[in-house]
């Protein structure tokens, strides 16, 4: 008895770990599609969000600099607001 | 018999709730006619401006049947750039990522409906997740990205295929569309697991159980997927815009807008003559694949199990 429970664990096991390996193999395109294409470009912008950068020299690290001057200007905080507006006015109406 | 002894009061009443379904029914009637008059109406005025006179198309009152058509109008329209080689490139591409998804979204969603791994779930969750994600916030740093990956520069790939194309298709390779992958994987899972258990116990791949049971049980979302994919990179405007360098590579959008710069001399016809041109196929696919269109939304909402 004890000794069928074991080899049909085992020979269960296997088959899960067949399995796990079967589902990551099909689902690859996508993990490393998301990993490189959605993933990465979200952790970039992160990144790049502490730093100043003209794209021709290289990036300086300017701490919270460019949120400080993203929430004092104008057009942004307006942009925002119209944002707002229009989501939260046009969106009900349809 | 019951219906004709029923007492008066009975057949007043049907007949009152009778006349307010009616009314309702004329109310519907009217705004679906606005509806569909102003979906329309600018479709119809640009159809019938390509094949007006110059001096027809802002004549006032509106000229809905030109005088004499115009057909000249579209020989003339699709000369003034390369058209012939743009719809090439458009249908490249369109072969290019409808091939990309189905092959991918495919097989991902047929591991995400049917094998059982660590960190599925969670998977699924972020691929939904993309959904949510506007395509906008991911530009900048993704564009930076395929330039570091030298796929924004001129050049071709293997001589056949331009080298701008690669940002172009290469995410629909990767099963990057996530509502295509959740279809897919909600109509697999409503294909009887038994089919499938069958054929593992008769020594089937997981390869040969997804394209030989799987996807053949699966043509209509397979169609579904298919015609959206096609109308998604068809009407593409902004990647094209943004990736592609060289004139002949453009797409048939790029070509449309560039249309707009040569219209210096008010030519506006000519515009219109090719938006119809364009829109053409698009309008013929959706003639001829409207079941597939009620179906993906059907499916979206029902899901599988």
């Amino acid at each position: 008895m004890a000794a069928t429970a074991v080899l049909r664990r085992r020979r269960f096991s296997a088959l899960a770990v067949r399995e796990w390996l079967q589902g990551y193999l099909f689902a690859a395109p996508f993990l490393i599609g998301f990993a490189a294409f959605v993933a990465f470009p979200m952790l970039y912008s992160i990144w790049l969000m502490f730093q100043k950068w003209d794209l021709l020299s290289p990036p300086v690290f300017v701490g919270l600099r460019n949120i400080q001057r993203a929430l004092t200007d104008e057009l942004a905080l307006k942009s925002l607001y119209n944002s707002a507006y229009y989501t939260f006015l046009a969106v009900p109406v349809q | 018999m019951a219906t004709i002894t029923a007492p008066r009061f009975l057949i007043l009443r049907r007949s009152r709730r009778q006349i307010i379904e009616t009314i309702g029914l004329i109310v519907l009637q009217i705004v679906m006619t606005l509806a569909l008059i102003t979906f329309l109406g600018p479709t119809l005025w640009m159809i019938s401006s390509s094949l007006k006179a110059r001096t027809e198309v802002f004549a006032v009152p509106i000229v809905w049947i030109p005088a004499v058509p115009q057909w000249g109008n579209y020989v003339e329209a699709l000369n003034l750039l390369p058209f012939g080689r743009f719809a090439i490139n458009t249908f490249g591409l369109c072969l290019l990522t409808m091939a990309g998804t189905l092959t991918s979204a495919s097989m991902v969603a047929y591991s995400f409906a049917r094998l059982r791994w660590p960190g599925r779930d969670f998977f699924f969750m972020l691929l939904l997740g993309t959904m949510m994600l506007p395509e906008i916030v991911t530009l900048i740093p993704r564009f930076i990205e395929f330039r570091w990956l030298g796929w924004v520069k001129p050049g071709t790939v293997l001589g056949i295929l331009p080298l701008n194309y690669l940002p172009l298709t290469v995410p629909y390779w990767m099963a990057l569309t996530p509502l295509y992958v959740f279809l897919m994987r909600q109509f697999f899972k409503g294909i009887p697991m038994e089919l499938e258990e069958a054929a593992l116990v008769d020594g089937a791949s997981r390869f040969s159980i997804l394209f030989r049971i799987i996807l053949p049980l699966s043509k209509p979302v397979i169609a579904t997927v298919a015609v959206f994919q096609f109308l998604q990179t068809y009407n593409d405007f902004l990647e094209p815009l943004i990736y592609i360098r060289n004139r002949n590579d453009w797409t048939l959008a790029l070509g449309l807008r560039a249309l707009n710069d040569v219209q210096q001399t008010g030519q506006w016809e000519l515009l219109f003559a090719a938006s119809t041109a364009v829109l053409l196929p698009v309008l013929l696919i959706f003639i001829f694949a409207q079941r597939f269109f009620v179906q993906g939304i059907a499916t979206t909402g029902f899901g599988g199990r």
